[in-house]
């Protein structure tokens, strides 16, 4: 204990008050002296409050478990540490100021070796409470604060995402107009013109749905609208969608079920936009170079639905698979994309009570496997 | 402010030599802790006489237990352990005269002690 702390001493005998007066002076410390519990309580009212309290227990009055009471009922005062004093006889009152929350004690006659360590220790205790309710505080602040810059980062985001999205639709419909009427009246590399302008411009409209659900998925303003459906046939029309791509590289895709149609209850456009990500996914990063296998497999456990999709592609490493739900988080930060598929999937997935989990293949490749209660 | 009470070896009822010890040598506060002792807790037997004649049993208690401590602080033991029998039968009603005139030879006897010390 470097610093001089102030200390203040309660009891009714001079010549005690004249010992631990001596014994706190002596430790470097300020002592405030007062003879009575009464006039304790009103030391204890005014500022700067001590640091430290010495009081006696038995003293007309006011008793030291009286000021000790007011102490610890004080939402200010109770950090104050409180070493209560008596002889040996009273034992009883001294434990009952222990349970009462006092956070130390001594028996007259006083030794100073004792008193100065049970000081220290109690000083020392209370400086490190301090400190560590500062550090509590300064956590609780910076959180609040990265919080509502998280919150404005987002809205701003948002904000630009739906202004972009505005343009985005005048320019399709545009370009959708130009292509309509200049179909027969320009020649074909002007008309390839067109179409790619169409082309990427559908490639951000993908991107701002990505954003709009991955946002609406979190602020709980996509409500599942469960429904019995056949899922195998939802899993055969998505996969139909992907398939001319997968062909086009000279891929195979698979669906595998046991039965003829698989019934099951669930919000099928959520189930099938999880299918869409996952999906694209695999086209984006899971084809391999040689005859890349798709596999889309779907069954029913014990009233649980169960889709798996894999792939022979790179996989992922193992220590990303954690990571790669995380809102924009990409395993290489070229690929193309927001990093937005699979969080939105988890999304999903969990508003409708179930999850996601992706793991590698035993031959490489990736797997996800979504299930549904 | 040299005292001289280090160098006390001897002398009856009082053991400076322990009560150096509990106050981490400070020589200058047993001096004066011995110094006021005659004047805060001299008339202690008299004090508790009166007060238990008026019915005043805590202040009684109080006066014997402060003494206790206050006795246990300059080193005089066997007033400690007397001034300690004296709340303790207060305490329990029970008769304390006896006891109160023990305590007051222990107390007489500090007192002479502390008349040559303290000068």
């Amino acid at each position: 204990m470097e610093k001089s702390a102030r200390i203040l001493i309660v009891d009714d005998t001079e010549l005690n008050r004249d010992i631990l007066e001596g014994l706190v002076a002596s430790l470097g410390h300020q002592p405030m002296v007062v003879d009575s519990g009464k006039e304790a309580l009103m030391i204890l009212d005014k500022t700067p409050k001590p640091d430290l309290i010495l009081l006696d227990i038995l003293m007309p009055e006011v008793s030291g478990f009286d000021v000790l009471k007011y102490v610890k009922n004080d939402e200010e005062l109770r950090r104050i540490p409180t070493i209560m004093i008596s002889i040996v006889d009273e034992m009883k009152s001294i434990v009952r100021c222990i349970e009462y929350g006092a956070d130390d004690f001594m028996v007259k006659p006083f030794n100073a070796i004792l008193l100065k360590a049970r000081i220290n220790a109690c000083l020392e205790k209370k400086e490190h409470e301090d400190s560590e309710k500062k550090f509590n505080f300064w956590l609780a602040e910076s959180y609040q604060k990265l919080q509502k810059a998280e919150q404005i980062r987002d809205e701003m985001f948002n904000m630009i995402v739906h202004d972009m999205n505005n343009s985005l639709v005048m320019i399709l419909g545009e370009a959708d107009i130009l292509l309509s009427t200049l179909y027969e009246k320009v020649d074909q590399s002007t008309l390839q013109s067109l179409k790619n302008i169409n082309n990427a411009g559908e490639q951000i409209k993908s991107l701002i749905r990505g954003i709009f659900d991955v946002s609406q998925m979190e602020k709980g303003q996509i409500v599942p609208k469960k429904e019995q459906c056949d899922v195998l046939k939802v899993v055969r029309e998505t996969g139909e969608q992907f398939e001319a791509t997968i062909k086009r590289s000279d891929g195979l895709l698979r669906i595998i079920c046991e039965a003829e149609t698989l019934h099951h209850e669930l919000d099928v456009a959520l189930f099938r936009r999880i299918l869409q990500n996952l999906l694209a996914n695999v086209i984006k990063y899971g084809l391999s170079a040689e005859n890349p296998t798709v596999e889309i497999s779907v069954k029913k456990q014990e009233g649980i639905l169960r889709l798996t999709v894999s792939d022979n592609g790179p996989g992922i490493p193992d220590d990303q698979m954690d990571k790669i739900f995380h809102k924009y988080y990409k395993i290489k930060p070229e690929n193309r994309g927001l990093g937005l598929g699979l969080a939105f999937c988890k999304l999903a997935a969990e508003s409708m009570g179930g999850r996601i989990t992706g793991s590698s293949g035993e031959n490489g490749g990736a797997i996800f496997t979504l299930l549904l209660p | 402010m040299a005292n001289g009470l280090q160098d006390i070896t001897e002398i009856p009822g009082l053991n400076i030599a322990e009560a150096l010890l509990m106050l981490d040598q400070n020589t200058d506060l047993l001096f004066k802790l011995l110094s006021k002792f005659p004047a805060n807790h001299g008339r202690a037997a008299e004090q508790i006489r009166a007060a238990i004649a008026e019915g005043d049993f805590e202040l009684a208690y109080r006066i014997g237990h402060s003494l206790k401590s206050v006795a246990g602080s300059i080193g005089a033991y066997e007033l400690q352990d007397l001034s300690g029998l004296v709340a303790k039968a207060i305490r329990e009603e029970q008769d304390t005269e006896q006891l109160l005139q023990s305590m007051n030879d222990a107390i007489q006897q500090v007192l002479q002690s502390i008349d040559t010390l303290v000068k």
